[in-house]
């Protein structure tokens, strides 16, 4: 016997196969989707990264940007401080010197004496009268440490605009002579700015050490000389730093800082956190976008081939239960290859089934009609019996042999379900009923007999055993029995044959009983067929010749 | 012997399509008695000769003649064409390729010849096959002589 493999058997309650392909769906998909997540918020993290990558190298391009102009304002100085006029105090040529060496607009060349008189300014002709200079604080650090130094914005007194001043001694013989001054304008500085060409979003700015505003690439002329909000300048002590805060124009941004190397200025990059969260917000929904359009695709998909597979079954288990109600049931063509095995084994039980079912019907219906049927030949065996015989006694006794009879016909008949007979077990059972089977030659060609030869030559059979033992050869211990047949194919009939040798002499029968009748007319009528009897002096031949139609091919179905 | 009682119940395996007796009314008993005096020309159809034989008897003991006993289908419709009889007693099941029913279907046609069914058992399929055919009675096997008394009480020569 078959036994399924018992699954989990107690562990998961019995579901349809569509929960468990959603659970399989699941199950496939949400580790991918929870993967797709955590590597989209990565890339994020990593983008953020970048901008703020970005934003600090902004912010170390432009501080390089204004070292280099720094340096490049100090090395004219430096040349010019080596200047022969001045050398030679010729203040006049040297104006002319200082004059030629500028040749950008928004710059001015100022020598200031110890007392940090202005002793000349190209913004002015050469000998007209001149203030002190306005940025006393730096010009006295110079003199003090004898180094370059860089003043913090302020105005300037001539120019009337917001400047830097970037100041050099003029040594002399190891002493300070004096402070050689190149003063710059801010807008320089704000044009500097414009030259990263930045997108729109971006935001650049230069804040002095006082962490006032030198320059910025929006609005430079509303907030030049403005301080820097206090949140922003605080986060920007730390050198080389992104972080969040609030701008001047109250606008959260991320802002990078670093510090020019040579006038310790803030250089500010900065990028409107709206634009970067924006920027955020729309990789998110492009990647959501995504992610539910292949969920979805993916979903169709699944369905379709959950279809495939849930659908079939569905049919098989319908199947089955066709089957179960005694329906008939076809073979399915369906995708699933399973699902086709299970109903074409189902097809062929529900047939098998029928079959069956066909087969018990009719069998009921012969057995049932046998059964009377047989009543009435027993009936009219007994009568027919009776009305040959003088006394009771010997009543019983042949129709109890004739009952007997029919009894070994029907055994066999019954053995091959009421279908027939073959010819060989029907002549041997009739001879071993008068024990005359070892005195008996049986010989022909096997041939199954339909069910109503079968009874007709068993009564035959019956008559002519009978009168073997009691007036034929088997009345002489020497007597012998042929019994034969054989198909005569030139007209489709069959000729049984039933001899007696060694027996008493034969005598045509003075009286003629029912037994023969029975050989010699109604089996023959019966069956269609033809009797002979003939008496010779070595025994009685008896010949019946039937048609071939009473011969059955034994594996033939059920009709 | 038969003794011929006019007040009869109907017998229990009397099947139907002879119309039972209405009641014991004196044009009843009438009936029955002039249709008892009658001798009718039979033929048989059955293939087991034990029975034909047994029939035949009953038959003859009722005094009706029996024509002929034929063993299948076509040898009874061969038969009803040469001999006429009034009434064919027609056993269902038959050796060969027609049975009864067939045989019945053709004489009736043929002849003009009413059949009564003895049958030892029957499918309702059967029945119902049989039932078209008009049949002057349904038999059951093993018959009674006052079963076919009956049946053939209703069957007028021709």
């Amino acid at each position: 016997m078959f036994m399924p493999t018992r699954l989990f058997p107690y562990v998961i309650p019995p579901q349809r196969i569509r929960t468990f392909l959603i659970l399989f769906a699941v199950a496939l998909t949400s580790p991918l989707v929870g993967l797709a997540v955590f590597a989209f918020n990565q890339m994020a993290n990593l983008e953020e990264r970048e901008v703020e990558r970005r934003v600090l190298q902004v912010a170390q391009d432009l501080a390089g940007d204004i070292d280099r102009e720094l340096e490049s304002a100090t090395v004219t100085l430096v040349t010019l401080g080596t200047s022969q006029a001045l050398a030679q105090r010729d203040f006049a040529a040297f104006h002319a010197q200082a004059s030629r060496a500028l040749r950008r607009e928004e710059a001015a060349i100022l020598l200031v004496d110890h007392s940090f008189q202005q002793l000349l300014n190209t913004r002015a002709a050469f000998g007209a009268s001149l203030p002190k200079t306005s940025d006393i604080e730096t010009a006295q650090k110079v003199l003090d440490t004898k180094q370059r130094q860089v003043s913090d914005v302020f105005m300037g007194v001539i120019s009337r605009q917001a400047v830097i001043n970037v100041e050099v001694p003029v040594v002399d013989r190891e002493s300070v002579s004096y402070v050689l001054i190149m003063a710059l304008d801010a807008a320089r500085f704000e044009r500097m700015l414009h030259s990263q060409r930045l997108e729109s979003q971006w935001v650049t700015g230069i804040a002095d050490n006082k962490g006032i505003i030198l320059a910025r690439s929006e609005r430079h002329a509303d907030f030049v000389g403005k301080p820097l909000p206090q949140e922003l300048l605080e986060k920007s002590r730390t050198a080389n730093v992104v972080f969040r805060t609030t701008n001047v124009e109250g606008q959260e941004i991320l802002a990078g800082t670093v510090r020019s190397q040579i006038a310790g200025w803030l250089v500010l990059a900065t990028v409107q956190l709206a634009n970067v969260e924006s920027s955020r917000r729309q990789g998110i929904i492009f990647a959501a976008t995504m992610l539910v359009t292949a969920l979805g695709l993916g979903a169709i998909l699944a369905y379709v081939f959950a279809t495939f597979m849930a659908s079939p079954l569905q049919d098989a288990t319908n199947a089955a239960a066709a089957v179960g109600r005694g329906e008939h049931v076809v073979r399915l063509a369906s995708p699933l290859v399973e699902a086709n095995t299970l109903t074409a084994a189902l097809s062929a039980a529900s047939s098998e089934l029928k079959r069956r079912q066909d087969q018990s019907a009719f069998l009921m219906r012969e057995l049932a009609h046998r059964s009377k049927n047989q009543l009435a030949v027993v009936k009219g065996m007994a009568k027919q019996t009776a009305r040959q015989i003088a006394s009771v006694d010997q009543f019983v006794e042949q129709f109890d042999q004739r009952i007997q009879g029919l009894a070994e016909s029907q055994d066999l008949m019954v053995q091959q379900n009421w279908r027939g007979a073959s010819l060989n077990d029907l002549v041997s059972a009739h001879l071993k009923l008068f024990a005359a089977s070892p005195r008996a030659h049986i010989e022909g060609p096997p041939l199954f007999l339909s069910a109503d030869a079968v009874q007709n030559i068993g009564f035959a059979l019956h008559e002519l055993a009978t009168n073997a033992c009691k007036h034929g050869a088997l009345t002489f211990p020497q007597g012998r029995v042929f019994v034969s047949w054989r198909t005569l194919t030139s007209d489709d009939r069959v000729l049984l044959e039933w001899v007696e040798r060694d027996g008493p002499a034969v005598q045509p029968l003075k009286h003629q009983g029912f037994g023969f009748l029975v050989i010699t007319e109604l089996v023959a009528r019966a069956l269609q067929g033809a009797a002979q009897l003939e008496f010779s002096p070595d025994g009685i031949r008896w010949q019946l010749e039937f048609p071939a139609s009473h011969v059955l091919n034994k594996d033939d179905p059920l009709t | 012997m038969i003794v011929l009682e006019t007040d009869l119940n109907p017998p229990k395996l009397w099947l139907a399509a002879v119309p039972a007796p209405s009641g014991n009314s004196p044009e009843d008993q009438d009936d029955d008695r002039d249709l008892a005096m009658r001798s009718l020309r039979v033929l048989i159809v059955e293939d087991e000769f034990f029975i034909s034989l047994d029939i035949k008897h009953l038959l003859e003991t009722l005094g009706h003649v029996v024509v002929a006993t034929a063993v299948s289908a076509d040898e009874a419709v061969k038969i009803a064409e040469i001999e006429h009889p009034d009434v064919v007693l027609m056993d269902i099941w038959l050796a060969g390729q027609r049975d009864g029913i067939d045989a019945a279907e053709d004489i009736h046609r043929r002849c003009g010849i009413g059949s009564i069914f003895v049958t030892a058992n029957s499918d309702p399929e059967t029945r119902r096959r049989a039932q078209a055919t008009q049949p002057l009675g349904f038999l059951a096997k093993p018959l009674t002589a006052e079963q076919l008394r009956l049946a053939l009480s209703k069957v007028r020569p021709r």
